[in-house]
């Protein structure tokens, strides 16, 4: 059974449109879920949170199906988004309280070492934290349930260096466990990157790319090459971006491998260097190609400067 | 499943927002029963001082609860956090209108009984008591109009002209109504008379309250959009 299951998603607004979304988190995977502002990225976890309901498309969470089966579905469920907050003239000891009351799922013994680990003192209210203290209350309210699934909207937003690792850490040691999923949105990709083993990126309502991290970065290439102007790339190469200077050539190309590299030496191309991609360039360049419409392009004809 | 049943999730959400509003509810609650203490020490002589602390307490408590517990989580940003939690909106809305009710509708129950044994007494014209039933019964109709328009409206804005149209709707339709005749012919009388125009307009008063009530209940059903 997959963790979360979307399928032709369709959440229309005034403004903006969630179009066919197609989304999958394996049981116990991490998927990272990447876009630009106003990517969807939001509206999506609201669909799967039960918070908005497509118009369109079905969303299943943990077996139960969103929005109808929403409350079975939430037992299992830890929610944080950057939009959330706790109650301000409260303290921490009183939403600890107050979810240990509905979740008898709640582990005190885990929530007091998150409490000492995050530097939270219950006794405080949440209006005199600061931004990464609150951030920490809001993930220990969630870690401390045990859920089966954490659904993490942009949670380490505006969070200062030292914060963010804390909670990273603390993120790690709670996907150790195998049987946990997590969906994980954030602009930030070296986060994602370090943590997510599926990358979805999205953009625009569409998503524009989806995969393992792994075929991510070992797909994507940068080639530093020499080549005629009529040079034929081949026809099976997915270039995302190319930029010439005499017979200096720059190229991206999404579907890289060792063969590819022979046939492009075959066809009459230098090489010079291969380079890898972080998984900021594969995002910015996929939402590129997305945005002038060649998400999948492939150039078999000469490449002229 | 390790799940709680969903009334025992409502009542943790009834008790939060109760926990919230428990230092107002109380200075509320002292000066709702200063009120009926002036009266009853005072007798007459305190009537408008006593009638006025009496209704601000019995309207600040309403247009607080639902000010604090509904526009004021929606607008803080903590719903996310609330809609997260094992419920559905229909959940919710249970959730706020029992708590509203216990507050600011408890403080209603108790100052409106306190109001009849005073004016059951020898110093007022019994003749009134429909009248003052009337009067409870619509600022308790006033609370519930802002009360469900902050939930189904969810706005402050639309929370405010509640308040004024509510506020003002009450006085003009409760001049208008001391102007029917069968209320001018009995309400300075010695005698509780429950005559037909008393009693339908109790009736109606009633009805819009229930009406109102359950088409909140219908509008939030209707809702495919909550944060």
């Amino acid at each position: 059974m997959n963790a979360i299951e979307c399928r032709g998603i369709t959440k229309r607004y005034p403004d903006f449109a969630l179009e066919q979304l197609d989304l999958t988190l394996a049981q116990g995977t991490v998927l990272g879920f990447v876009g630009p502002n106003g990517a969807g990225k939001s509206t999506t976890i609201r669909i799967i949170m039960g918070l908005v309901h497509q118009d369109s498309g079905s969303a299943t969470v943990l077996g139960h199906a969103m929005p109808e089966q929403q409350v079975a579905a939430k037992w299992n469920i830890g929610f944080v988004s950057e939009d959330m907050r706790l109650y301000g003239h409260r303290t921490i000891g009183f939403h600890v309280d107050f979810l240990r009351s509905i979740f008898p799922s709640w582990d005190d013994n885990y929530a007091q070492s998150l409490m000492k680990r995050f530097e939270l003192n219950p006794a405080q209210k949440v209006k005199g934290l600061s931004h990464g203290q609150r951030v920490k209350a809001a993930l220990l309210t969630v870690f401390a349930r045990r859920p089966q699934l954490l659904v993490l909207d942009e949670p380490t937003t505006g969070l200062d260096p030292v914060a963010r690792k804390v909670i990273m850490e603390e993120l790690m040691k709670v996907m150790e466990d195998d049987t946990r999923s997590v969906l994980f949105s954030s602009h930030n990709t070296l986060e994602v990157e370090q943590m997510c083993d599926h990358i979805v990126f999205i953009n625009q309502g569409k998503v524009v790319a989806n995969d393992d991290k792994e075929t991510f970065l070992d797909s994507w290439r940068r080639l530093r090459m020499v080549a005629a102007d009529d040079y034929p790339l081949p026809s099976n190469a997915q270039m995302v971006d190319c930029q010439r200077s005499g017979s200096q050539l720059v190229m991206t190309l999404s579907n890289y491998d060792a063969a590819l590299e022979q046939q492009i030496r075959d066809s009459g191309g230098e090489i010079r260097q291969v380079e890898r991609l972080t998984l900021e360039e594969i995002f910015v360049l996929s939402v590129e190609s997305q945005r002038d419409g060649k998400a999948s392009l492939s150039m078999p004809r000469g490449i002229a400067a | 499943m390790n799940t709680m049943s969903r009334s025992a999730v409502i009542s943790a959400l009834i008790k939060k927002d109760l926990a919230i509003m428990k230092v107002p509810a109380i200075c509320y609650w002292l000066a709702g029963l200063a009120a009926i203490g002036i009266a009853m020490v005072f007798g007459d002589s305190s009537g408008t001082v006593a009638f006025i602390l009496f209704v601000s307490a019995l309207v600040a408590t309403g247009l607080h609860a639902a000010m604090q517990t509904v526009t004021e989580e929606r607008r803080a940003q903590n719903l996310p956090f609330i809609l997260s939690l094992p419920i559905t909106i229909t959940d919710y809305t249970v959730a706020k209108m029992a708590a509203n009710l216990l507050l600011g509708g408890g403080i209603w129950l108790l100052l409106s009984a306190a109001s009849f044994v005073i004016f059951l007494g020898d110093s007022v014209p019994h003749g009134r008591v429909p009248y003052m039933m009337i009067l409870l019964i619509q600022i308790l109709l006033a609370y519930i109009i802002v009360l469900v328009t902050s939930l189904v409206f969810e706005g402050l804005a639309a929370t405010m002209v509640a308040i004024i149209g509510a506020n003002l709707g009450s006085q003009v339709l409760l001049w208008t109504i001391a102007g029917l005749y069968g209320v001018r012919s009995t309400i300075n009388g010695s005698q509780v008379v429950w005559n037909s125009t008393y009693l339908t307009i109790v009736f109606l008063q009633v009805a819009v309250l229930m009406g109102l009530i359950g088409l909140t209940f219908f509008a939030q059903s209707r809702k495919t959009r909550f944060i």
